[in-house]
């Protein structure tokens, strides 16, 4: 495969470079052009979120879109009639979205110094989907608690069930949802046509790396300033700005997406990203119960109180909705910062539907909360299930936590070689 | 490369340039090679995964100012 235009006809002038600039720059290739592999992706990102944990902090997605659809809701008039508080947080302080803010920088910025970044227009028929899978998304956090972050990967990570009961929900809800999918395409023709592709001026494409450069130095002097504030509340945010944008770095250059580590078995029957997630876990679940063990921080504060109907209900809602919006919270995320348009609306309605969601079923009761005999959050849809508060100890925990991916494995291996599952 | 059919995948996003690309060739003649444009760069590797999970044999893969080129011999 060659390499961009962009980078070629830039070539002329950088012929003329130094010989010894050939060394750095076929680095700067490899590292920030070419792709890193799925499993160093998983791997980086869980060692980030194990630096938030050391800082008692974890990682979240949904709450922030949330708390940017409640805005939304404020400003349309509708924040009344929903009973959201006049009052919000604001966006740049509210860690979720703060996370949710600077990944989005950090996926740009690694789009940028690889110059992928294109405004990317789908056809027509795309914006319906895009919408229709932000709704379902929207729906499927807020019965399961959290998207594929915060109602699956950081749950696991925090040794909870409730992370499996929405895992087998989301395996559900990507099969249905790609059944759907392929129905759609024998059925509906409107809206098919793919726009003009957008191509940048090659001077602008020449002048990405170091927009992308301009990126990483405006976050560091951001996270710089809040973190020797002296301020403890801006303090902690400067922790979650570096993560935030670390964690969408890493994202955009491994391509890691739970929407296809659902999806792709059932798909083309490949699991590579679906042993990605699994090593990011089997890695993270010890590494964090070391933490849980010496009390750096709590467990269940992210771990939502939905065992097990409502993890499992909006696992497959979810599922459904990801296949059609093309990625789930974090994936939507990193390739809404890629220049996808698609992937901008479906976070958009994601954030809106999240909002009114969660306001409609907070009124219903459904998911108040309420505090049990043993102190743990319980609603109508589940509660806070703790693995070693259930099964007595860490040596079970592991057990069960290790018997669970090893089934995984054994499925997407089986399948790899079979195609038993794949609906293709 | 000389192909029988076309499929302009521009701007989607995966799955589905390989989700059309299927239904583009159970449509096409056995030996008849479809061309697909995408832009999205994930479709590299799935494209290599398509051919080799369902026997279509993928005769090339280019990339020309980041639109992918892929072309598929239906089997």
């Amino acid at each position: 495969m060659s390499t961009t235009i962009g980078y070629q006809a830039d070539t002329g002038a950088e012929h003329a470079a130094p010989a010894w600039l050939a060394g750095f720059k076929a680095d700067y290739e490899t590292i920030f052009v070419e792709g890193w592999s799925p499993y160093l992706g998983s791997i980086l990102v869980v060692l980030v979120i194990i630096g938030l944990m050391v800082s008692g902090l974890f990682w979240g997605v949904f709450g922030g879109l949330r708390l940017w659809g409640d805005w939304f809701n404020n400003a349309i008039g509708l924040g009344p009639l929903l009973g959201l508080p006049q009052t919000l947080e604001g966006p740049l302080l509210e860690r979720i979205s703060l996370m949710d803010i600077t990944l989005v920088s950090g996926a740009f910025c690694a789009a940028l110094l690889s110059r992928q970044f294109r405004i990317s227009r789908p056809p027509r028929l795309e914006y319906v989907w895009a919408a229709l899978g932000g709704c379902f998304m929207g729906l499927g956090a807020t019965l399961a608690g959290g998207c594929t972050t915060g109602g699956f990967f950081t749950p696991a990570l925090h040794s909870s069930p409730t992370a499996w009961a929405m895992w087998a929900g989301l395996l559900v809800g990507a099969a249905i949802g790609l059944k759907l999918l392929l129905w759609t395409l024998e059925h509906i023709e409107w809206g098919m046509q793919a726009p003009p592709t957008l191509t940048p001026p090659p001077a602008l494409l020449s002048i990405y790396p170091w927009l992308g450069l301009g990126v990483v130095v405006a976050i560091l002097v951001w996270a710089a300033s809040w973190y020797y504030s002296g301020n403890e509340r801006l303090a902690v945010r400067g922790i979650v700005i570096l993560s935030g944008f670390a964690i969408g770095f890493i994202m955009q250059r491994s391509r890691l997406c739970f929407a296809r580590a659902f999806r792709e078995p059932f798909m083309t029957g490949e699991g590579e990203m679906t042993k990605a997630v699994m090593l990011g876990l089997a890695i993270g679940i010890p590494l964090a119960a070391l933490l849980f063990k010496s009390k750096l921080i709590d467990p269940y504060i992210a771990i939502p109180p939905r065992f097990w109907m409502g993890s499992l209900l909006g696992g497959a809602v979810f599922g459904i909705g990801m296949v059609f919006a093309g990625g789930c919270a974090s994936g939507s995320l990193w390739r809404m910062a890629e220049g996808h348009v698609k992937l901008w609306v479906a976070v958009f309605f994601f954030a809106w539907s999240g909002s009114i969601a969660s306001a409609l079923f907070r009124h219903s009761g459904l998911t108040l909360s309420e505090m049990t005999l043993d102190e743990i959050e319980a609603t109508r849809l589940g509660y806070q299930a703790y693995f070693p508060a259930m099964l007595g100890g860490w040596g079970w925990t592991f057990l069960a936590s290790a018997a669970i991916l090893l089934l995984w494995y054994a499925l997407v291996r089986y399948n790899e070689s079979t195609e038993k599952f794949t609906v293709l | 490369m000389n192909f029988d059919k076309e499929l302009d995948a521009r701007g989607l996003n995966c799955p589905l340039p390989i989700l059309k690309s299927k239904k583009a060739l159970t449509e096409m003649a056995s030996g008849q090679v479809l061309r697909v444009l995408s832009t999205d760069p994930g479709s590299v590797k799935d494209f290599g995964s398509f051919a080799k999970q369902t026997g279509n044999a993928l005769l090339a893969s280019e990339e020309k100012d980041k639109i992918f080129e892929f072309y598929l011999k239906r089997k």
